[in-house]
């Protein structure tokens, strides 16, 4: 049993090998349909009121609280899930392809060498983390959800007073 | 089964006198110092060897181990040369192939690779436990440089690629190599294993040959977003800080 494991695992690597080599190798990386549609800088003022509204559980509440349409709240809720997770997305193709720019590009600070070369390292992983994390919460319960683990719950314990109430959001 | 195992060696030795040759005639040894450093030291140890094994046969498993635990242990310095490799031209990741590779030898050393040696167990065995499992950790550490590499689209080069292939194909051999020997005992399945171990590599040799018969630099993929005027013109850093901010004002959401 053990010996088949390895076998098969000695198999697996270098079938896995060839195809990451393979895909490697082009001379041009291979954006995805999905990248491809976030052909925008995201960083920009129109971007970000777009995201603000995409997160922003004014018009959910509006719809479900003010005027009593709950269904439509609903459905207005899963459309925003899926812009807000083309956002999400956007965010990490547009981060990706900063983190593609070469040496070379002529870029002020893209050549610190030494700590700052680890420190860059770390903060990219630790955004590509986070991003993840936020697509995870973003996929499960919506956009929302309060992305960041709150405490309020503990205030009551803590204080002894009532639950500060946060409008339109689920926490 | 001797002679077959001499012609196999002598292959090996001309392919790593040509692989090393033909780097010093085009002049890109000091591109990749750690790989020809190791290919020149596994020449030297071929060439010390290889008369051993025929004039004093009886001390040739002492010397061949002592050689290969050397030689083992220096794959894992080229392989952090060839994530380097990879890697360094992006300055955002430049660290990011020696973050992997620490990464992975330390979790894979601690939990997978030192564990075994703590038994009470005949040297034989310890040596094909450790040399099987050093095996399948550089495998691993391989995989996923190539997979991150991937995930980020950059493009891993020709010489690269075809050095993690010829590492990959000859520690695929050697895992499965380790596994028959260790199933079947060194009584029935020596002989087998004495030619296929060189075999393996002489298979890495070729592909290495191939790969890096001459020097072809990666060309840096150039963006589509991040060339579009004043945004090019900010410090790495500040873009960086930038993204950052966005994506932390939606967790303080």
């Amino acid at each position: 049993m053990m010996l088949f494991g390895y076998l098969t695992l000695a198999v697996l690597i270098i079938a896995l090998a060839i195809l990451l080599t393979r895909q490697g190798n082009g001379r041009m990386p291979a954006f995805s349909h999905r990248e491809k549609e976030c052909g925008t800088v995201l960083l920009d003022d129109m971007a970000l009121d777009l995201a603000e509204r995409i997160f922003d559980p004014g018009d959910y509440r509006w719809l479900n609280d003010e005027i009593g349409f709950p269904a439509l709240a609903c459905e207005l809720s899963r459309q925003r899930k899926a812009m807000a997770l083309a956002w999400l997305r956007c965010l990490r193709a547009s981060f990706n392809e900063l983190v593609r720019a070469p040496r070379s590009a002529g870029i002020p600070g893209g050549d610190d060498g030494g700590s700052t070369g680890w420190a860059m390292t770390f903060h990219t992983l630790r955004f590509q983390l986070l991003l993840t994390y936020a697509m995870m919460v973003v996929w499960m319960f919506g956009p929302y959800t309060r992305i960041a683990p709150s405490f309020g719950r503990l205030r009551p314990l803590l204080s002894g007073g009532p639950p500060k109430e946060r409008y339109g959001v689920r926490a | 089964m001797k002679s077959a195992a001499t012609v196999v060696g002598i292959i090996a030795i001309t392919l790593e006198a040509g692989l090393l040759f033909r780097a010093w005639r085009e002049r890109f040894l000091s591109q990749f110092p750690l790989f020809y450093s190791y290919v020149t030291y596994v020449l030297t140890w071929s060439l010390i060897t290889f008369p051993i094994y025929f004039l004093v046969p009886r001390i040739y498993p002492s010397v061949y181990w002592f050689f290969y635990l050397m030689m083992i242990t220096a794959e894992f310095a080229v392989i952090a040369e060839a994530s380097d490799h990879i890697f360094s031209t992006y300055p955002m990741i430049r660290r990011l192939g020696r973050l992997l590779t620490g990464a992975i030898c330390l979790f894979l050393f601690a939990v997978y690779v030192i564990p075994p040696l703590t038994l009470n167990q005949p040297s034989g065995k310890a040596l094909i436990e450790l040399y099987k499992r050093m095996s399948l950790t550089k495998a691993v550490l391989i995989i996923a440089l190539l997979a991150v590499a991937r995930l980020y689209k950059l493009q891993v080069g020709r010489n690269v690629s075809g050095l993690m292939l010829g590492f990959i194909a000859f520690l695929a051999v050697n895992i499965a190599n380790a596994s028959l020997v260790q199933s079947y005992g060194w009584a029935v399945y020596f002989k087998a294993y004495t030619l296929i171990e060189p075999l393996a590599f002489v298979l890495a040799l070729s592909i290495w040959c191939v790969a890096l018969w001459r020097y072809e630099p990666v060309l840096a993929a150039r963006g589509r977003f991040s060339h579009n005027g004043a945004a090019v013109s900010d410090p790495l850093a500040d873009r960086l800080g930038r993204y950052d901010a966005e994506l932390s004002r939606l967790f303080r959401r």
